[in-house]
């Protein structure tokens, strides 16, 4: 199976751009995930990978055959594409029996009827279904019609499987389940797999790389774990996991290090950089709750670590550990801590390692912004 | 009431004036069944060729991404704001002016009925269907692309199917309306061609009030047990 090659993919709905420019490649056998929040254009990219949309301009290959390309007219309709594709509502047709749905694509392609009976057989089999064969969708259970789903996209062996949020319409427990599931057969079955979700999670557990996408703009394409640990931009940051942003000034700046004075406080850090930085940009400084510890004031410190003094507001606990509500400044920050009963002045111990640096940005929306303002 | 009475007045009770005679008089005219034949034809051949271009009309303006679809979909709606007198007289004309004498092979035939009665009637089935195709969710027919099918195949093998009750429905509501309907008739029909509804119109100018009443009666009747069918049909249907 060949890599699937997408190009300068861009996308206008009656004027408006939905997808600017998008570029990356899928490698054969990969699971390729597209994350982002709603109406970021996962959807869009995905439809555009299957022939349902003509994208505006740009170019998509799958190994030597272009699929569309705008610079020769080229546009191959999605029926000659022979991929697979998993809908969010599964999209079975309810006229048919499980069976006879996936006999519909083996019917198109002339399979000879005995073959069609043991490749319908196999598919389903695979999703643990063959004893369902001859129910009609609207008889089975969510989860089942999302398996079946998955089978009528396998059965005749497609190129590429394109999977639209196939989870999310079901129970978390279940969806849990689902995913390891999934997972599983897709590393089995080898199949070039191209997943759109929202859920972080879901993406970090399942995927061998993970675009993550924002208005249309394809922010970092990385493995979970480079995701998750050094987002590319204060909005990867913001979007994976949990982060504590804190703007700030750059006082010095040399070699891989610089000096950063906090608006908050005053409080000046030193930070490593890992692109260049200059004197007067102004910075937002991140870190994850859960890589920051507290002690009181006056106790002993690691030596390559930024301290901020603060006061605990509020303290939650949450069953695996407890989470705590700093005053910093105005700001208010979020630190994991396994220790409970902590009160008042504190200090928040960030490790050299942990600290973010990016270009100023407005990553916390106005209405969370006021919310999470520290007023008194 | 008044078309098993000879005389329908408040000052007479109606019960002693019964009469089949009003039935008797119009089944012993040759032209009066004759107009209860046509009507059958023009509002059952009809319904089909309607509902037919009904579905065609809404699938295409809804679900294509033909550049005009936009188009056919006002075209199919505007009848709807046309009087039949107007639909008669244009397409009187249009069959006048039709290239190689055509439009002289459909003059005064029950085609010409039938073209006129359907474009009346053909709001009404597109409307009836339009909502049901709306219902079957856009992910049916894209699923059935990306599985192979291209636009035609997608169509025939699942729009088609799901679309069954909604083309019954549009078939008895375009048969119902053509049985009722007469103005484009009186530009588009001849001697032969005349319907039930321009032969009411007809006694009904000669003052044959009865005749006219019983012709009511038929048309009623002749409603009712199409539509009675053809709920049955669909429950049989439902069940199998
Ligand atoms: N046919 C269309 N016409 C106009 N705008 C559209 C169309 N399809 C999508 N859009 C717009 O494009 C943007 C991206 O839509 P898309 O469906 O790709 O989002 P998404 O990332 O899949 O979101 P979700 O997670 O909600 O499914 C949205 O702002 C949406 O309103
Ligand atoms: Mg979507």
């Amino acid at each position: 199976m060949p890599d699937v090659a997408v190009k300068n993919l861009r996308k206008d709905f009656g004027g408006v751009t939905v997808l600017h420019e998008v570029s990356f490649t899928i490698r054969d056998g990969e699971f390729f995930t597209l994350l982002g929040p709603s109406g970021c254009g996962k959807s869009t990219t995905l439809s555009c990978l299957a022939g349902l949309e003509q994208p505006t301009s740009g170019s998509i290959a799958v190994g030597d055959t272009v699929l569309v390309d705008d610079s020769s007219n080229k546009f191959v309709p999605p029926e000659e594409r022979n991929l697979g594709m998993v809908f969010q509502s599964y999209a079975l047709w309810p006229h048919m029996t499980l069976a006879e749905n996936l006999a519909m694509p083996l019917n198109i392609r002339k399979v000879s009827k005995a073959e069609q009976k043991t490749l319908i057989h196999d598919a389903l089999e695979k999703v643990g279904l063959a004893h369902l064969a001859h129910r009609y969708p609207h008889q089975l259970s969510g989860g089942q019609q999302q398996r079946v789903a998955l089978a009528r996209a396998l059965v005749y062996s497609p190129k590429v499987l394109l999977l639209d949020e196939p989870l999310s319409n079901l129970d978390a427990k279940l969806r849990e389940q689902a995913r390891i599931w999934l997972k599983r057969l897709q590393s089995e079955l080898g199949i070039t797999t191209v997943y759109v979700t929202h859920d972080q999670e879901e993406a970090l557990a399942m995927s061998d790389r993970i675009a993550v996408m924002s208005n249309g703009h394809m922010l970092q394409v990385a493995p979970p774990h480079e995701i998750y640990e050094r987002p590319a931009t204060a909005e990867v940051a913001a979007f994976i996991g949990r982060s504590n942003f804190i703007d700030g000034t750059v006082l010095a700046a040399h070699g891989g290090a610089a000096t950063v004075r906090l608006e908050e406080s005053g409080e000046t850090i030193n930070v490593a950089v890992s692109e260049q930085a200059t004197t007067g940009d102004l910075v937002t400084v991140a870190f994850r709750p859960e890589k920051v510890f507290l002690t009181n004031r006056g106790a002993e410190l690691p030596a390559a670590a930024i301290v901020l003094n603060a006061d605990i507001i509020t303290t939650s606990y949450v069953g695996s550990r407890y989470e705590y509500d700093l005053k910093y400044g105005s700001k208010t920050l979020l630190v994991d801590s396994t220790t409970g009963g902590l009160t008042g002045a504190v200090r928040l111990v960030v490790p050299a390692e942990a600290v973010r640096l990016y270009p100023r940005a407005n990553v916390v929306s106005k209405d969370v912004a006021e919310l999470m303002a520290v007023t008194h | 009431m008044r078309s098993f009475t000879r005389i329908f007045t408040p000052l007479q009770n109606p019960f002693l004036s019964m009469t089949m005679g009003n039935y008797q008089r119009i089944f012993e005219f040759p032209a009066y069944v004759g107009s209860i034949r046509n009507s059958l034809i023009v509002a059952g051949v009809g319904a089909i060729l309607v509902s037919v271009l009904a579905v065609v009309a809404v699938v295409v303006s809804k679900r294509s991404t033909f550049r005009y679809r936009k188009v056919i979909e006002y075209l199919a709606l505007a009848p709807q704001a046309m009087p039949g007198l107007i639909i008669g007289i244009g397409l009187f004309w249009a069959f006048a002016f039709m290239p190689f004498n055509t439009g002289t092979l459909l003059q005064g035939t029950l085609w010409a009925i039938i073209i006129g009665f359907g474009l009346r009637a053909l709001p009404s089935a597109f409307g009836s269907i339009s909502p049901a195709v709306m219902q079957i969710g856009e992910e049916l027919d894209n699923a059935a692309r990306v599985n192979g099918a291209d636009w035609l195949k997608m169509f025939l093998r699942i729009l088609v199917k799901l679309l069954t009750p909604a083309f019954v429905a549009a078939m008895v509501l375009t048969f119902v309306v053509m049985m009722k309907e007469y103005s484009p008739a009186i530009f588009l029909g001849s001697a032969d061609t005349a319907v039930i509804g321009t032969t009411m119109l007809e006694l009904w100018v000669q003052g044959n009030t009865g005749s006219v009443a019983a012709l009511a009666t038929i048309q009623i009747v002749i409603t009712a047990v199409f539509v009675g069918v053809a709920g049955l049909l669909m429950k049989g249907k439902k069940d199998a």
